[in-house]
Order: structure tokens, then C-alpha cells, then sequence
């Protein structure tokens, strides 16, 4: 990959670029984050001052691969004690998720102008291009280390493991200007 | 030494281990090494060499105990290793 002047610069914001495509692709992938973690509106069971203290009675273990590795069952070997954990904390942690989604959403560059990063954003930054890289690569099926460089033949999914590793080299360059 | 009856009751009832839940991360192939590293080093404040050798512990042996306490803690740890999209659970040690 070309160089996007990724820098740390003495007060600790990490400054580079993007490109168009780059921006298009991020913008869409982080919009699938948020409406894949947005909670289903269920207003019958729902019950205001629950949900105000982020209690949710309806929260289940996802049925969609990408939302389980999003949102982890806690236990292991305990399907009770995971439920009864994701009542508690689900709907926090979804809105946490949003709510960073939303911030690299709304902080995304303008096509090759130099972006920077203060160091109290970066946190947000990285955590963003972890879920989209966790989303997309559990929906092409990445299981093994050596599964992003094997090609399959199948264009869609050899397409999404090139998005999947451009955002791959994306985080990894920011983490290496966090630690320069 | 010699130790009275109703102390020996009291003390058998508070030498159950102080740390009895753990936090354990799951190996996968999609967080990267350092990411993981940074991780351990930001939330739970350890050093990097620390950092490191869990991260690496995680990696080669597919998991590792990253910190120990009550039930209450491990839950927060757990729910904060999930915010940073580690694949975490808790469970009794």
C-alpha cells in the first residue's frame, strides 16, 4: 500500500489520508455496524425505567453470526448465566458501539485532506475498524490466520477479504503511530 | 498457639479464596496481535512487557486468564473485553 503519511505528531494526534473509495467504503461499512446493532423495537415488552437503567428482558443470544461475535455470550458453558448477563449489559454495550460508530461516522475525512486524530479519539478509532473488521470477517468465513490470504475464486467474497485487509493495514498503522 | 473456637468458625468461613472468578480471552483470527496487547495495556493498566506475554500466552496456548476477582469484577472485565471486540468469558477458577 501506497503511504498516506500516517504521523504522530508531537501532540500526540496521528495525522494521514484517505482516498474517496476509502471513505465510501468505511462510511458503508460503519453504517452496517450501527443498523446490525441497533436494537429491534420491541414496545410491547418494553419497560421504560428498565431501559432507562440499560436493563433489557428481551435480550438473547443473536442468531446472526456477525451480531454473537459482536456481542459474545460472557460464559462459556452456561447458557442461564449468559442470558441473564446479556439482560444486564446488551443494550449498553450495543449503544456504546453505536455511539462510537456514530463519532468515526460523523470525524470521517474529506477525500485525500489530512485527517487528525487527537489521542482521546483514538480509542474510539480503533475499537470501529475492529468491529468492521470483526463483522466482515466473520461473514467471509475468516476461522484461520492464513484464511485472509488464501483466495477463493469467488469474486464477492475475494473482494470483501481485500476490503478486509486494507482495514487490516488501516488499524494496524494507526496502533503503529499510537506506540511510535 | 492456641485458637479459640468461635474465631477458628469465623476465620473458617473467610478463608475461601479472595479471587474465586477469572477472566479468560479466547484466541481468534481476526484481532491482531498488537491490538490485543493494547488492550491488556489500556484497560487493565498492565506493563507492556505484561501485555505482551498474555497476548502471546492467548495466541500460542488459544487462551489466557487476563485477571482474577469476584464474580462482580470479572463481569466488568468481561463486558469491557467485549466493547474492545475481544472474545472474552468468566467462569469460576
Amino acid at each position: 500500500m501506497e503511504n498516506r503519511g500516517f504521523k504522530k505528531q508531537q501532540n500526540g494526534e496521528i495525522t494521514f489520508q484517505l482516498e474517496a473509495l476509502e471513505i465510501a467504503l468505511l462510511t458503508s461499512m460503519i453504517e452496517q455496524i450501527i443498523s446490525l446493532l441497533t436494537p429491534v423495537k420491541n414496545s410491547e415488552n418494553s419497560d421504560p425505567l428498565a431501559q432507562m437503567v440499560g436493563i433489557d428482558q428481551t435480550a438473547q443470544k443473536p442468531d446472526d453470526d456477525v451480531v454473537l461475535r459482536l456481542l459474545p455470550d460472557a460464559y462459556q458453558d452456561d447458557k442461564e448465566a449468559s442470558n441473564e448477563f446479556r439482560r444486564f449489559t446488551e443494550r449498553s454495550l450495543r449503544e456504546l458501539k453505536i455511539k462510537r460508530a456514530q463519532f468515526v461516522l460523523e470525524n470521517l475525512p474529506e477525500p485525500d485532506k489530512t485527517i487528525s486524530i487527537k489521542p482521546k479519539d483514538l480509542e474510539s478509532w480503533l475499537t470501529v475498524l475492529n468491529d468492521v473488521r470483526l463483522a466482515l470477517g466473520t461473514r467471509v468465513g475468516i476461522s484461520t490466520e492464513e484464511d485472509e490470504e488464501e483466495i477463493t475464486g469467488e469474486e464477492e467474497i475475494d473482494h470483501a477479504k481485500d476490503i478486509y485487509s486494507w482495514l487490516t493495514w488501516l488499524q494496524s498503522n494507526l496502533l503503529e503511530e499510537m506506540n511510535s | 498457639m492456641s485458637i479459640a473456637p468461635m474465631q477458628t468458625e469465623s476465620f473458617s468461613t473467610e478463608t475461601k479464596p479472595d479471587n474465586p472468578w477469572v477472566c479468560i480471552v479466547w484466541n481468534d483470527p481476526i484481532n491482531l496481535m498488537n491490538y490485543v496487547t493494547h488492550v491488556f495495556m489500556t484497560y487493565f493498566k498492565y506493563s507492556k512487557e505484561k501485555a505482551e506475554k498474555l497476548m502471546l500466552q492467548v495466541h500460542e496456548d488459544g487462551k489466557s486468564v487476563v485477571n482474577t476477582g469476584s464474580r462482580e469484577e470479572m463481569e466488568r472485565d468481561v463486558n469491557a473485553m467485549h466493547s474492545y471486540g475481544l472474545w472474552a468469558t468468566l467462569q469460576k477458577s
